[in-house]
């Protein structure tokens, strides 16, 4: 494949090109309580060219790669008609290299049958409607991606890589008269099928909760200080500051470049925040980004000052910054545009006794986070959360939303604890004009943080 | 087509073959200007196997795969449903039919482009300082389907889609619009789309009070999107044979207004939901489900018809949520083609000029987001006007909306407007005109 790459590029005029081939191995479960919804294995197939001609883009998603030429003249073709535009890229090295997936043969979850698969999952749902009569349903999910990419461009780079991605979720919903509640976790790995199988020791934890939940309180509106736990608070500095952070997301919007001047304060002092894809293993870590830029690790906030944000090659040159290895694409159907990988909230100092220490009226915010964002502005449901009164864990609260300014909330965080803790499931959704590309392989992860003067609503 | 079919049938009693092949030519305008011109050049193929009486399926998008394809469908069968259903024997080319437009097919590059400047320059001479993405789009689809019983169908498609998202900074705030026009035929929607993206920033500058109490509500067609997810649930004939939906064995009913009356109608000229068959290789045709306000009926695909004892109404698509368009590693399941109501008669302007208090909805928050199957819906304003005396007099803001489509539909319709023009949604296709509601409850937050 790699040869008829080099090919292909070979053959065009255009002022830069690059070529991507993927064959994605899909596996997709789901069961809506006891009843098997999906079980299947699909395969996706395909690939596109990207050329670059008088600074305006040209791009041709394509399935079959014997008429690969044809699609170089198309994307090339496209890229002339465009016209002249503005577009330059920051300079990377050139790369060759062969990533290969290197999997313990007895933990590999390729080698777990589709059948063993199903019969696990099917396990888990009927373990959590069995657990109690009050749980009147469950939901577990589960997809496995075994992907493989030939990716070269004209510069000279050429890099084949391998990768698998395991996740899923299970539900617990609990009824109790008229108070219906769902608990959730998530389970996910990039290399081992016993990774998978414990999350069955979640099983008992959304049970457990599930049952505390249908007889929780509504929540009182109002200010709190709030604990966020590390799950939270992950997707907290996913949605409402990483975006932000995606280079793509400021240029085209003067007021919010002005927020976002390298330097500002956004937080305490103890604050940092981090993007980077070079984590082992972790859900959103790759190698190289889907241009062949090496993955790095970006301060976004340090010692609480904006300090850097996440770049494609074209962004880093339109903002003479340095490609940080961001640029990234869901599959073969779309440019690489900015996007996050491994994003998170640096461990602090601060113990959770310390962090209840000294709040008279508070919560605890557990989970959850489904929510809009919109450029500064946030509003998250969270899964439920407990009563802090003077300094102690009270009873559970149901049906809680924060909401806030997201460069006030981040300057409220006055505590951050030093239990790092990542998602290993979920993924992150982006638009750009009208197409969204979801769901990408990111990870989230936080401390335990302690936010004062954080407006909680009900639902 | 016909290879993967007679290697199926080797170790399976029934197979289906779908195949779709698309070209697209997408224009893409990033902050006003154009940022790339792209290509699709697809081929997808999905696989359904019956063995044992029960379902497998897998899908491939490698042009040539075929051994694996099988395998992984009748794999997949061991844990399938089980399912009586019959592919449809039918033999029928419909080539180039009534969803198709020569005129979008020969679209060059050059016309994509300038129809995206002509948005993005009537957008921003009226308005300098907006950010704008557009996107303008032609696509060829050609649909084949073909199965064991001796059944192959297939057509062509032409479609024409233009996006536009406008981000207003006003002093102390900002308004966002988001809009897509989709018709199977070449017209001058994204002109209109353009002209109404100013028509709706112009009310924009000026916020207008709210009191909290029962008003008058006008839903436009933007506006009412949110509202139809129920009506989608209610008419699913998987839903309504299962018993999950309020619609469940009320044929011949009232279920809603006389005024009014809702079509599955895959034959209207232009709506991109039109076609001669379904994802299963069923004809298609305009069905009322709803006559002046009595039920008449719901949609199915093969299994669901089959399991309810009345056979598909060509209502199989491969779309895998409301939030979806096709997907090739979807089965088939029911859904509407395109949801048509019947306009009223009075135009959208007499509409307004004979609301002395009220609000009209162009756009809600957490669209879809309700109790779906209930019809409860309690919603934020993303972007609505005020009216007093006949007259728009500003945008509404930090308002709320709630109720119960049902009862809505059924209690409170005042009139529907004369104009009924398609639109094509997050949610799937339907043309639906404007529609007033009396007694609303609203809420100032």
């Amino acid at each position: 494949m790699k040869s008829l790459l080099k090919r292909a590029i070979s053959g065009s005029t255009a002022d830069f090109v690059e070529i991507r081939v993927e064959d994605t191995r899909k596996i997709g479960i789901n069961f809506s309580g006891k009843d098997l919804k999906k079980a299947q294995n699909t395969r996706d197939y395909g690939g596109y060219v990207r050329a670059l001609v008088n600074g305006s883009w040209g791009f041709v998603s394509f399935n079959d790669p014997d008429r690969l030429p044809e699609f170089v003249q198309a994307a090339e073709s496209r890229a002339r008609a465009a016209g002249k535009g503005d577009i330059t890229l920051a300079p990377v090295p050139v790369v060759e290299d062969t990533q290969t997936l290197e999997i313990d043969e007895k933990d590999d979850p390729r080698n777990v049958s589709l059948e063993d698969k199903v019969e696990l999952f099917g396990r888990f749902a009927r373990a959590i409607l069995d657990a109690s009569p009050t749980i009147i349903s469950s939901g577990v999910n589960y997809r496995e991606d075994e992907r493989r990419i030939t990716f070269a461009t004209s510069e000279g780079t050429c890099i084949e890589d391998h990768g698998l991605w395991g996740a899923g979720g299970m539900s617990a919903i609990g009824r109790k008269n008229n108070v219906v509640q769902s608990v959730y976790a998530g389970f996910g790995t990039r290399n081992s099928w016993e990774e998978i199988r414990r999350a069955r020791e979640s099983i008992d934890d959304v049970c457990r909760d599930v049952l505390d939940l249908v007889d929780a309180t509504p929540v009182e509106g109002g200010r709190y200080t709030v604990i966020l736990d590390p799950r939270l608070a992950g997707v907290f500095i996913h949605e409402a500051f990483g975006h932000l952070s995606e280079a793509d997301n400021v240029t085209d919007n003067p007021k919010l470049l002005s927020q976002m001047q390298i330097g500002a304060r956004f937080g305490q002092d103890h604050f940092n925040v981090l993007d980077g894809g070079n984590l082992a293993m972790e859900r959103g870590s790759f190698t190289y980004d889907d241009e062949g830029v090496p993955s790095t690790m970006t301060y976004l906030i340090r010692e609480g000052l904006l300090a850097g944000r996440l770049h494609t090659r074209e962004t880093a040159a339109s903002m003479g910054e340095i490609p940080t290895g961001n640029a990234r694409t869901i599959n073969y159907r779309f440019s690489p545009i900015c996007r996050m990988s491994n994003t998170f909230i640096a461990p602090g100092p601060h113990s959770f006794d310390a962090m209840l220490e000294g709040i008279t009226n508070g919560l605890y915010v557990v989970g959850g986070g489904s929510g809009n964002t919109s450029k500064g502005l946030f509003t998250f449901s969270a899964e439920r959360a407990r009563v802090i009164k003077n300094g102690k864990l009270g009873g559970w609260i149901r049906d809680l939303t924060l909401s806030g300014n997201v460069f006030e909330t981040l300057k409220e965080i006055d505590m951050v604890g030093s239990d790092l803790n990542r998602s290993r499931s979920g993924g992150c959704g982006k638009s750009v004009g009208a197409r969204m590309q979801f769901p990408l392989s990111v990870s989230m992860g936080s401390p335990h943080i302690r936010i004062q003067n954080v407006l909680i609503g009900g639902r | 087509m016909e290879r993967i079919i007679a290697l199926a049938k080797k170790r399976a009693q029934k197979a289906e073959v779908f195949r779709i092949q698309k070209e697209a030519s997408p224009a893409c305008f990033l902050g006003g200007k154009l940022n790339a011109l792209e290509g699709e050049n697809s081929i997808s193929t999905g696989l359904r196997v019956i063995s044992n009486g029960r379902l497998g399926f897998s899908s491939t998008t490698h042009p040539r795969e075929i051994d694996g394809l099988v395998d992984r469908a009748i794999e997949s069968a061991r844990f399938g449903p089980e399912t009586d259903l019959a592919f449809p024997s039918l033999i029928r080319n419909a080539g180039k039919c009534g969803c198709y437009d020569a005129k979008v097919e020969k679209l060059t590059l050059q016309d994509i482009i300038a129809t995206g400047e002509e948005m993005v320059d009537i957008v921003t001479r009226a308005f300098p300082d907006v950010n704008i993405e557009a996107e303008v789009s032609r696509e060829l689809h050609q649909v084949s389907i073909m199965n064991s019983e001796g059944g192959h169908v297939s057509y062509e498609k032409t479609i024409h889609q233009s996006f536009l998202n406008v981000l207003l900074m006003l002093p102390s705030d900002r308004a966002e619009l988001e809009d897509t026009r989709t018709t199977t035929h070449l017209t001058d929607a994204p002109k209109k789309m353009a002209d109404m993206a100013v028509w709706r920033f112009r009310h924009c500058h000026r916020v207008a009070p709210v009191k909290t109490g029962k008003t008058t509500v006008v839903f436009t067609s933007l506006g009412f999107r949110g509202l139809f997810v129920p009506l989608f649930y209610g008419l699913n004939g998987e839903l309504a044979h299962r018993k999950l939906s309020l619609m469940t064995d009320r044929i011949g009913e009232n279920v809603v207004h006389p005024f009014i009356t809702l079509a599955d109608d895959p034959t209207m000229p232009g709506l991109p939901g039109s076609c001669p068959f379904d994802d299963e290789g069923v004809p298609t045709s305009r069905k009322i489900l709803i006559d002046r306000g009595v039920l008449r009926g719901y949609f199915y695909d093969l299994d669901t018809g089959c399991k309810a004892g009345v056979g598909s109404t060509g209502n199989g698509f491969k779309k895998s949520s409301l939030y979806t368009g096709f997907s090739i590693d979807s089965l088939p399941s029911p859904w509407p083609s395109s949801f048509v109501m019947s306009p009223g008669n009075l135009s959208r302007d007499e509409i307004i000029r004979s609301i002395d208090d009220g609000i009209i909805v162009d756009d809600l928050m957490g669209a879809g987001q309700g109790n779906n199957l209930n019809g409860e819906f309690s919603m934020s304003i993303a972007l609505g006007y005020k009216i007093e005396k006949g007259e728009i007099v500003g945008r509404v803001k930090d308002v709320m909306v709630a109720g119960n489509v049902f009862d809505i539909l059924k209690n409170n319709v005042r009139c529907l407007s004369q104009e009924l023009y398609p639109e094509d949604t997050l949610f799937g296709r339907y043309a639906v005109p404007w529609i007033a509601f009396d007694a609303m409850p609203v809420a100032a937050t």
